[in-house]
């Protein structure tokens, strides 16, 4: 996987939104929903991001296809033998863009035209980028509900007619039918129970498998995260505190609030004695970021640095691949939670 | 329910028998909880899980009479509540939703938290109102008291510096914090039996891990008992000593956590199971294939029989009654037919 080519890569991206007041909406402040990303994705593979609610996951998702307009920072996306900055481009080159780059939501109930049919919602994309003629776009469309497993005789009937889970798999074939090579996944299951979230992971895996498809799988579920990512960031208040393979991240965490997160999850099984690490208090304002270290006031490990001085995302000394954003990620011995986790 | 062992440690608190709570439509009867049996013990907590859509919300509001009108109705069974062991139980089946009795009962002796924090506290009021309001109502104390009492429940439920708090709106309050605070109402009349309806659902991980906490540390100081609902199964494993499974308004399987894991009989909850990924496993998910059925138009035999591995001739045409597997242990299946003819 190391040496596969990236195909998208993001240097300091920032997502500031004003904060208004006052009769002239005068900006008093920002929200720093994302500040200074970098990181890259590599062809065929699926970066997993995840991080609590409020920590940037959906804007920095949202900012890639340009669904919001970043505030600063380059997003290279390789389409063909060119490098595109999409933070940097017109209509035109992102209409292109958007048959390569396509986006999954989260809330299958609000993210379908109640007033169009599936066969409309499907051919969207075709018709708004002049493939095909009618009757063309209608056979797309039944071969791609038959690629995300559903029934082609189901075409002319509306979103209300189906389950969650349906409503989940038109929305991946919409977002498949222009044939794109990398799709964004925000929360696409979320909103489903755990029977059908089975299913729609594994067609996920299956439709990667045989299109070759890049995923950025935007999710809060860590158990999730772990089953579908090659890759896995964590962020937090903005900012990515660690970024690794999956099964680093998972058995050799380096960064004090990846560990808490891990600590956090709920293990069902009655006979794996697990140890719960909690993490005192709330995720702070981000409009007013604590100085220094954003998580230093939730931190168990805290020392005076950390108060001071703002952490900067490193590489490991025995792990090119594994980043951290802590100044004691080399020094810090988070295994007692490896110990957890391999009993499991 | 003769057939559930008879602890002498234990005494019974609640026992509901073949409780039905139907809803009329025009285009249907929808059979929310049909035919629900199962008993809950003192100071023990009871797990109820299940998909979207299986009953398990509605047997919860069944106990304290709050089934949505007008639609809604019991329609039969028995609710036996046992205020005191060794005295005749009231059966709260029968009572009305806005009698005297149901109002004695219904937050005070039987109390209940919900799955939304935000919606579920009133915005305009303080939350020291809030819980003051309850207070007042069910025991007989002055208002400097009560609020004297609010404070203190704020601080059990760990809000810090609860004496500023209390003067609070809800809307300046994070999640975590509303649902502590729910907590503290929920508990400031010593209740017997708490019924929490997905009280960690709407939380990140690190919070709910705190809530779950919070709330095994405050059923020992309480003594009470908790009717835990949720759709997650490790939530489950780390709360609850009994579990019943739900499926399309029946109980498909009871059994204590422990054998829900390890010795499970039905195969539903075993679909549950497989479709969950775990940490470090590393492996395909099976899920359960097809969706829910239409709750207007259940089949005839059993509602589980086109989602199941292992379905037979007889599921099709014949609803299974409940098997006693040991003890502890039921399962509505089929299967356990040809053990018992086996045996005999």
């Amino acid at each position: 996987m190391s040496n596969r080519e990236k195909i998208l890569e993001v240097i300091k991206l920032k997502k500031y939104f004003p904060i208004t007041a006052g009769v002239f909406r005068r900006v008093v402040g920002h929200v720093k929903a994302v500040d200074g990303l970098n990181f890259f994705i590599k062809k065929g593979e699926t970066l997993g991001l995840v991080g609590e609610s409020g920590c940037g996951k959906t804007t920095t998702g949202r900012c890639i296809i340009r669904l919001v307009e970043p505030t600063e920072g380059e997003i290279k996306y390789k389409m063909g033998d060119q490098l595109i900055d999409i933070a940097q481009a017109d209509k035109n080159t992102m209409k292109k863009i958007w048959q390569d780059l396509q986006i999954i939501f989260q809330d299958p109930h609000s993210s379908l035209d109640p007033r169009l049919s599936v066969r409309d919602i499907i051919a969207e994309p075709l018709r708004v980028n002049r493939i095909g003629n009618r009757k063309e776009r209608t056979e797309k469309a039944k071969e791609y509900m038959e690629r995300v497993g559903l029934n082609r005789f189901q075409i002319n009937r509306y979103p209300h007619a189906f389950s969650g889970g349906q409503r989940q798999r038109i929305g991946l074939a919409r977002a498949l039918v222009l044939n794109p090579r990398m799709i964004v996944c925000d929360e696409p299951v979320s909103a489903l129970d755990v029977s059908v979230q089975a299913q729609i992971l594994n067609l996920f895996e299956d439709l990667q498998d045989e299109m070759g498809l890049t995923y950025l799988f935007i999710a809060h579920d860590l158990s999730v995260i772990e089953h579908i990512s090659d890759r896995v960031m964590v962020m937090y208040l903005g900012k990515i505190v660690e970024m690794a393979a999956a099964e680093n991240i998972y058995q050799r965490p380096h960064h004090p609030y990846t560990e808490a997160l891990l600590g956090s999850i709920p293990m069902g099984d009655t006979r794996v004695q697990k140890r719960t690490i909690s993490l005192p208090g709330n995720v702070p304002d981000p409009s007013d970021p604590p100085a220094g270290c954003n998580l230093h006031p939730r931190c168990s490990y805290v020392q005076d640095i950390c108060k001071k001085e703002e952490p900067q995302l490193k590489v490991l000394k025995d792990d090119e691949e594994h980043f951290v954003s802590c100044h004691f990620a080399d020094k810090l011995d988070l295994s007692s939670y490896n110990e957890l986790i391999e009993t499991g | 329910m003769d057939n559930n062992t008879i602890d002498d440690q234990k005494s019974k608190l609640l026992e509901v028998k073949n409780l039905k709570t139907y809803f009329y439509h025009e285009e249907g009867i929808v059979r929310a909880a049909d035919d629900i049996s199962f008993d809950v013990d003192r100071g023990e907590t009871l797990g109820v899980v299940g998909e979207s859509g299986c009953g398990k919300s509605v047997t919860s509001l069944s106990l304290i009479q709050l089934v949505p009108q007008p639609h809604g109705e019991i329609v039969g069974g028995e609710i036996l509540y046992y205020k005191e062991s060794g005295l005749p139980p009231v059966d709260v089946a029968k009572l009305g939703s806005h009698s005297k009795e149901m109002r004695n009962i219904r937050g005070n002796e039987i109390a209940m938290i919900f799955q939304e924090p935000m919606t579920s506290l009133n915005p305009v009021y303080t939350v020291g109102d809030q819980i003051v309001e309850s207070i007042l109502l069910h025991q007989n104390v002055r208002k400097k008291q009560a609020r004297a009492k609010a404070i203190e429940m704020l601080n059990l439920v760990g809000i810090g510096s609860p004496e500023q708090r209390v003067d609070e709106y809800p809307h300046s309050l994070s999640g975590g914090m509303r649902q502590r605070v729910m907590i503290a109402m929920a508990l400031s009349c010593n209740p017997n039996l708490l019924i929490a309806d997905e009280p960690t659902t709407a939380l990140d991980v690190t919070i709910e891990s705190q809530i779950l906490e919070l709330m095994n540390d405050l059923q020992g100081k309480f003594n009470m008992s908790i009717i835990f609902i949720t759709h997650d199964l490790d939530v489950i494993g780390k709360m609850a000593d009994r579990v019943i499974v739900m499926y399309t308004g029946k109980i498909v399987e009871k059994a204590k956590t422990d054998d829900i894991f390890y010795n499970n009989k039905h195969p539903y909850t075993r679909g549950l199971l497989n479709s969950i990924p775990k940490i470090g496993a590393n492996k395909r998910l099976i899920p359960i294939e097809g969706s829910v059925p239409d709750l207007k138009h259940l089949p005839e035999g059993c509602y589980f029989v086109s989602r199941c591995p292992e379905a037979m001739e007889i599921c099709i045409n014949e609803e299974p009654p409940e098997y006693q597997i040991e003890d502890s242990q039921t399962a509505k299946c089929w299967l356990y037919e040809k053990e018992k003819e086996e045996l005999m």
